[in-house]
């Protein structure tokens, strides 16, 4: 489904050139649930844009579902980015003066999708994450949970082949923390490609595969490795 | 679109006192340049547009050499024995001219024989039967009197003056008294069009004829010269006398008072203007022969664009508003685009959000083309009304500075603004407003989203 060969991507200033990744090589599979784990300034963030069609890089080939991402214009990449990717972001960013349906629709929007199949697609994805009933209700109304939720719900509407999650639950307690990864792991039983950046290896450990990326160089790990390191 | 239309309005409320800002900004532009150049338009306008160039005002200058003209509005009109020549000579067809007509301003009370109405004192002006159709003055009731009645008793009533001695009904047939001789009304013309009163070259935007009485009939009945009427130095002395009582006297003096139009023909205009030129020229030097017309330009022909082009460089105070209006509106699209780009800043990442979700640079682009022209849209009606209240405000102090002599109406005209000007205006700054916004509005869609989202 994803197929990453050589990918480099170097932030230029006047004064310094920074190799953000560097020959990255990754294979992702439909139904995977891969973990991205690496210290602070290693790259995850910058991966996970390129994954997510937000940043370009400068040298390898990224194919998505066989297509050569490198060669689309910005009016495809969006497209792509709309049908084919869900967001789940550390901050939520949810848009605050929208209620939470209407923070639902706006990817359906962006498709063109008809008003009637919008509204059956939000409540679907509102009952998924369980709050079908507070449709109506804006994001400061939530708990920062159920703003994740929403945030899922929202990725979820536009039935992606795959969630890209950056450090989904960094902003949340343990228990919501767990409800949110609980949510996640089933979005990902029920065949939803999973992508998460996160910190936590005690998370990472619940995804079926774990890479690691260090210095901008990506390596798949073993799970016992990062409870080595999480120990 | 209906959806985009629900997004840009969501951006729109966003940072609502930017936006907020962004209008008043705006409306301050649009409503003074509204305000001042629809009292440029208006003053620049014509109710006879059609005939600029085929009516030309004739003047013999008769007056001493050293006469000062000043500005073509001040040209001498035309001695009686000058007109009298001119009309001899289209009648004995030695110029080639569509029509000729003669008038001057004149006052009289008019007044009725049942005293049902109070007397009118009213300005008004004698003119031959031509000027009714020369001038397209337009009839509401009856007609101009023919051809062989400019001596008869007739007027016909300008509609303010049919309006307050008639109440606005038809008075054709009817009868009015003017120096207890009574007058049949043959025709009510309404001149609400003609904002400014050309005929006598005053281009006064006060008033303007209340009547018109046959020319040989106010000669006859020695109705008073009350417009402009020079002298030559030897007549000097006279002139009150002339102007109001000597009539047998004014024949034979040296005092303008008539005004000669001439209408060329459209297809022919040039050549006829140089016939009549020619004529001019050897009348003037055959006329010099007996010491008259020792000025050093002995006749003038303007035509009614030359006329209308001289009052709009007398609007000098108007002009430097204008400009200083232009000035401002484009102050205010400056401080547009500056606060478009701060409310950029501030939604970068809502922007980012979207690029994230599907939207593609062209989908950014037009939900905020549309979100500037919902500021636009409020800006330009808020302006509209403004202007509205800034022209009634304008043309309070103008009724003011003309001490309230002015006839209301009139002077309104040219403080009101026509639908199709606030719709060409509205269109024009619409545009100018867009070209301004274009560059925050790429901007807002080249935001790198990477960088907005993290955290």
């Amino acid at each position: 489904m994803l197929q990453m060969n050589n990918i480099s991507k170097i932030y230029r200033t006047d004064l310094v050139e920074t190799h953000a990744l560097s020959g990255v090589n990754l294979s992702v599979e439909e139904g995977e649930f891969i973990a991205v784990t690496g210290p602070s300034g290693s790259g995850k963030t910058t991966f996970l844009n390129i994954t997510g069609l937000l940043e370009t890089f400068e040298e390898g080939q990224y194919l998505l579902d066989g297509e050569d991402v490198s060669q689309l214009t910005d009016k495809h990449l969006s497209k792509l980015r709309n049908e084919k990717i869900g967001f789940i972001f550390q901050g939520f960013n949810l848009i605050a003066d929208l209620n939470l349906y209407d923070n639902i629709e706006v990817p359906l929007i962006f498709r063109g999708i008809n008003r009637q199949e919008r509204k059956k697609r939000i409540e679907e994805s509102l009952e998924l994450v369980g709050l079908g009933s507070r449709a109506s209700h804006f994001p400061a109304q939530l708990s920062g949970g159920q703003q994740q939720r929403v945030a899922i719900a929202r990725a979820l509407a536009g039935k992606p082949r795959f969630l890209l999650a950056d450090e989904p639950t960094g902003n949340l307690d343990t228990m919501m923390a767990r409800q949110v990864m609980e949510l996640l792991q089933e979005i990902n039983r029920q065949g939803t490609t999973l992508i998460m950046v996160t910190h936590d290896n005690e998370l990472a450990q619940r995804a079926h595969r774990n890479i690691q990326i260090l210095d901008g160089q990506v390596s798949d790990i073993a799970k016992s490795q990062l409870t080595d390191l999480a120990v | 679109m209906k959806d985009a239309f629900h997004l840009a309005w969501q951006g729109f409320r966003q940072k609502s006192k930017l936006t907020a800002l962004m209008i008043v900004n705006l409306v301050i532009g649009i409503t003074l340049l509204l305000t001042m150049g629809t009292i440029i338009d208006q003053s620049g306008r014509s109710a006879m547009s059609h005939k600029l160039d085929v009516l030309q005002h004739l003047s013999l200058n008769f007056m001493d050499a050293e006469f000062d003209r000043r500005h073509p509005l001040r040209t001498p009109p035309l001695t009686y024995r000058d007109a009298q020549a001119l009309s001899d000579a289209y009648e004995a067809k030695e110029i080639s001219l569509q029509s000729l007509s003669f008038n001057y301003t004149t006052s009289f009370v008019i007044d009725l024989d049942d005293s049902s109405a109070r007397p009118l004192d009213a300005t008004g002006s004698a003119v031959n039967h031509r000027f009714f159709e020369m001038m397209n003055t337009p009839f509401l009731f009856g007609n101009a009197w023919n051809s062989n009645m400019d001596d008869a008793n007739v007027i016909v009533l300008d509609k303010k003056a049919n309006d307050h001695l008639f109440a606005g009904t038809n008075s054709v047939g009817k009868f009015v008294m003017i120096n207890n001789q009574q007058l049949e009304v043959v025709g009510v013309v309404d001149l609400s069009q003609h904002t400014h009163r050309f005929q006598n070259i005053s281009f006064s935007n006060r008033n303007n004829d209340m009547a018109f009485v046959p020319m040989d009939y106010a000669l006859a009945n020695n109705l008073p010269r009350v417009g402009y009427m020079p002298c030559m130095t030897k007549d000097e002395a006279l002139r009150p006398e002339l102007r109001q009582t000597n009539v047998t006297g004014l024949k034979s003096a040296e005092c303008g008072f008539l005004h000669a139009w001439a209408q060329v023909s459209p297809d022919n205009t040039q050549a006829q203007v140089d016939e009549l030129t020619l004529w001019m020229r050897n009348y003037t030097q055959q006329q010099s022969t007996l010491g008259r017309f020792t000025h050093s330009e002995p006749y003038y022909i303007q035509s009614l664009k030359l006329l209308h082009d001289t009052i709009y460089r007398f609007m000098d105070w108007e002009r430097v508003y204008l400009n200083f209006a232009y000035l401002l509106f484009a102050i205010t699209l400056v401080n547009t685009v500056g606060i478009l780009l701060a409310k950029n800043q501030h939604r970068a990442k809502l922007v980012s959000l979207y690029r994230a979700l599907g939207a593609n640079r062209l989908y950014i682009v037009k939900l905020q083309m549309i979100e500037l022209l919902l500021g636009a849209t409020i800006a330009i009606i808020l302006g509209l009304i403004g202007a509205q209240i800034g022209l009634y405000v304008m043309y309070l102090l103008a009724m003011y500075q003309m001490d309230y002599v002015g006839v209301a109406e009139q002077v309104q005209r040219l403080y009101s603004m026509d639908m199709w000007f606030a719709f060409k205006a509205a269109m024009a700054i619409y545009f100018t407003i867009l070209i301004a916004g274009l560059f925050p509005i790429i901007a807002a869609s080249r935001i790198a989203p990477a960088s907005q989202l993290r955290g």
